[in-house]
């Protein structure tokens, strides 16, 4: 295989922190080339040295043999350069050819002239054997779809180089499956593409060589062909992934929450949970699957009492909690970890002690006649940082200097350090680093053995079908498949349930 | 030890800032004078006379300022913008005139100075809850509520100095309520001769203290932080976020009207028609320099009372019109807000790096 790109190297410091420590990158051509690490490890950096966003400090970068600059992403373009942001680049309102021709429109004294472009694009899709309506507005199109329309962006613009940062994170599993579909066709045809990601599963079925870095070095270069998963999350976090926590069961378990027929609106009014039952055990994880936005925030925020159910009736521990206030039912054994840890999970601003204290603040044990125990909560604080290997000098300081990983583990050390019968844990992993994930599941399946009882709501199916003992997909509000996960789902036929393209009656009550 | 080093430090830092916050300012305003063609030595002079020739006069101005300060401090470190501290204070000075009014002479002058304190606290606070409440209940907005009921607070003191409170032997024009006992007049400040210093500022010194303890030591100080910060976490977590901001407010309000109440008792002893001209949007600013912080309110608002003091001699002294000094509050504001002070300091040194290699790209 011909090496096309070479960045050899390279060194970035940013104010004191080396984000890149002389990295070291080789893509040859055609090849789908996998660069993997933890939040943090500096492949972003890289990347955007590559794309002539971020200037590196010294190294070299060769394309085809010659020795390139790139100062700005215009020269990256020139180059063939071109990347596929998480988030992405495309005006909603633009037709999808609109977006694709954006800024190397063809067409003379300020008249486009549509029909060439239309022509190229055609041209481009039929040899890359792509399917996209290129009249269609961006805002009707669905991600994967637009993530298509990125891709072919770049190649209107003569891309030989790809870049894709995490692609897969917003996609449904059918999806991926396409997106990899594409990737190859793209590698057929000669192009190099560089997939960032740090899901391992991923990027062993579609790479051909990783890169690995952690901690702003290249910590190893393998063939996908002759590694494993062990090997490659070892180079990635430094250390062997320890096995899962073994699972026990509980006999005679009792049901610790139940929902009936519960119906939930969402702010503007419409119905977004429908009458929906369900129960959760003690020594169980019950695992609810599905894509955002098909109810589960709002079932989440009328289970924890942030909002009102519409009807039906909420149960905890035998008694009825449907009308009660947030802090009543999490006296009665409910907690919550939020999906969205800086909106509803932190207070950013303030110290980790107090992140720490606010649902216990008001107890006997913390505070006496109004005034707080400063010294007992610095001391429980401290407690909590420890036995939940939060990274931080002293509970001093402000949350918001914290990684998401750190962030979170505040959030975990709350809400489970009361002990509850109850946990509602909403995409408790989400922006968190592989190490505090396995702390996490530890954490959680830790807490299931001692019998106590989750809810676990997740768009990471890998999540859901590792730590679940029971599966219930939501979609447009309704329960459309209940499972017992045993070993034998398929992410693919889950992901049809998801998607709603297949659903099965749920028999009568769970009760 | 070492995290209490670390909070002082950045205490410091902040102490550090916000001089340097005034600083600029003060060249602000220089260049500002300097252009309008006055001499900004004489400005400059002439505002360190209000403090150096005149400390009674600042202690004087430092007092509501104080006040002020506080009551907006609280509110905003509970982000509700009480923009109605001119209206509360104005309700709590004129129901501690009226209560003075209404004490016989006879009763222990504690008693009464209590009873009328006490009357500009309450005030102050049904002041504040009306548009809490409708915050709360109809989520009317609280700067709007709040700013406009100024008006109504200040109609009302107009109605009530001519109407129920008119001196007797007046007409229509009354300009002010009687003057209450002297007996329930506060004591000048002996230390400080000829000024209308008064004892109000030890008031004023406890409630910072009183404050800076509720704030920074009581369970109520930890929600007004945590809702002020991130009112979802807060209800995520089980606090009642409406119930806090009412006590924020409550609070807020509670110390408006103590300061109407003590500019009544302190300086004034009657309540002249529209003797309020801002004070509650000076405690802002005071606020604001002092970063919210009560113990901080104390060094602004003493800043501030020695400004509006020097401003007020200026005009007497020289010639240059006081808006002029007016202006160091708009840029002390705007300073603050825009946090330029350290921010811009890195900024440039990194500007300055970057010109240096292009410089020396350009000899290469």
């Amino acid at each position: 295989m011909e090496t096309v790109l070479k960045m050899t190297s390279i060194t970035k410091r940013f104010e004191g922190v080396l984000a890149n420590d002389k990295v070291n990158l080789t893509v040859g051509q055609g090849e789908i080339h996998g660069l993997i690490g933890e939040n943090g490890a500096g492949k972003s950096t890289l990347m955007n040295i590559l794309y002539g966003l971020v200037q590196k400090d010294s190294g070299t970068i060769e394309l085809e043999g010659k020795e390139i600059e790139i100062p700005d992403p215009q020269t990256a373009i020139r180059y063939g350069i071109g990347m596929v942001h998480q988030h992405f680049m495309l005006v909603p309102g633009f037709s999808v050819l609109q977006n694709i021709i954006l800024g190397s429109e063809p067409g003379r004294a300020g008249f486009i002239d549509y029909g060439e472009a239309r022509k190229r694009v055609l041209e481009i899709m039929q040899n890359y054997a792509l399917n996209l309506d290129l009249e269609r507005k961006v805002m009707h199109l669905s991600v994967g779809q637009m993530q298509i329309a990125e891709i072919l962006k770049l190649l209107y613009r003569g891309a030989k180089i790809i870049v894709l940062d995490e692609p897969t994170a917003v996609l449904a599993p059918a999806e991926i499956q396409d997106l990899f579909q594409i990737l190859k066709r793209l590698a057929g045809q000669g192009c190099s593409v560089i997939f960032i990601t740090h899901k391992l599963r991923e990027v062993i079925q579609i790479t051909t060589n990783i890169t690995i870095m952690r901690k702003g070095v290249v910590t190893g270069n393998v063939r996908t062909s002759e590694t494993n998963a062990d090997e490659l999350s070892t180079m990635m976090i430094g250390r062997k992934m320890k096995e899962q926590l073994e699972r026990i069961t509980i006999s005679n378990p009792r049901t610790v929450f139940a929902a009936e027929n519960v119906r939930v609106c969402d702010s503007r009014g419409f119905i977004a949970v429908k009458d929906i039952t369900f129960g959760v055990k003690q020594g169980e994880i019950l695992g609810v699957a599905g894509i955002e936005g098909n109810g589960q925030d709002e079932l989440t925020e009328a289970l924890v009492g942030l909002q009102r159910a519409e009807s039906g009736k909420l149960i905890l521990n035998g008694q009825e909690i449907t009308g009660m206030s947030i802090r009543k039912r999490r006296e009665r054994g409910l907690s919550h970890i939020p999906a969205d840890r800086l909106k509803r999970g932190v207070v950013a601003s303030c110290s980790i002690w107090e992140n720490l204290m606010t649902t216990q603040y008001y107890k006997p044990s913390f505070s006496r006649l109004g005034v707080m125990k400063l010294r007992k909560c610095s001391e429980q604080a401290k407690e909590l940082i420890d036995q939940y290997v939060i990274k931080v000098p002293d509970e001093n300081y402000a949350v918001s200097t914290l990684s998401g990983g750190n962030m979170q583990k505040v959030v975990i050390a709350r809400e489970l350090n009361i002990s509850p019968d109850f946990l509602i844990a909403a995409q408790p992993t989400r922006g968190v680093d592989i190490g505090a994930i396995a702390f996490i599941y530890d954490r959680l399946i830790e807490m299931r053995n001692r019998g106590r009882a989750i809810l676990l709501i997740s768009s990471e199916l890998d999540e859901i079908l590792k730590l679940s003992d029971r599966i219930m997909v939501m979609y447009e509000g309704e329960i459309v498949g209940e499972f017992l996960n045993d070993g034998n789902l398929s992410e693919i036929e889950l992901g049809l349930y998801m998607t709603g393209s297949k659903r099965r009656e749920v028999k009568g009550n769970a009760q | 030890m070492h995290s209490k080093a670390v909070v002082f430090g950045r205490n410091m830092k902040t102490l550090f800032r916000q001089i340097l916050v005034i600083v600029i300012s003060l060249l602000v305003v220089s260049v500002v004078v300097t252009i309008a063609g006055f001499s900004p030595i004489t400005m400059l002079s002439g505002l360190l006379h209000g403090v150096t020739g005149d400390l009674g006069g600042a202690v004087r101005w430092s007092i509501p300022l104080i006040f002020t300060g506080l009551a907006a401090s609280v509110a905003f470190k509970a982000e509700v913008f009480n923009l109605g501290i001119d209206g509360q204070l104005n309700m709590g000075a004129l129901a501690g005139t009226w209560v003075a009014l209404c004490l016989s002479e006879r009763i222990p002058r504690g008693a009464g100075l209590l009873a009328i304190i006490a009357a500009g606290c309450l005030a102050g606070m049904v002041f504040a809850l009306i548009p809490t409440l409708l915050y709360v209940r109809f989520k009317a907005d609280l700067v709007v509520t709040t700013l406009l009921l100024n008006f109504v607070a200040e109609l009302l003191t107009d109605y009530a100095i001519l109407g129920p409170l008119r001196p007797e032997g007046t007409a229509s024009q009354a300009a002010s309520t009687p003057k209450f006992a002297e007996n329930f007049w506060l004591a000048k400040l002996a230390y400080l001769p000829n000024s209308n210093a008064h004892t109000g500022l030890y008031i004023a010194i406890a409630a910072a203290v009183i404050l800076w303890f509720v704030l920074k030591k009581t369970t109520t100080g930890y929600e007004i932080k945590l809702v002020g910060a991130n009112p979802h976490t807060a209800q995520d977590s089980g606090i009642r976020v409406n119930y806090i901001i009412i006590k924020a407010m409550l609070l807020s309000g509670l110390i408006a009207g103590l300061a109407g109440a003590v500019e009544m008792t302190g300086v004034l002893h009657q309540f002249p028609k529209r003797f309020n001209t801002g004070l509650g949007f000076d405690g802002i600013v005071v606020a604001v320099l002092a970063n919210n912080n009560p113990l901080g309110v104390l060094l602004s608002g003493a800043f501030f009372g020695a400004l509006k003091n020097g401003a007020a001699n200026l005009q007497r002294l020289t010639n240059i019109p006081r808006p002029m000094v007016e202006i160091i509050q708009a840029t002390i504001i705007l300073a603050v807000t825009v946090k330029v002070s350290l921010k811009m300091r890195h900024r440039l040194s990194r500007w300055l790096s970057k010109m240096k290699t292009a410089g020396k790209e350009m000899e290469s």
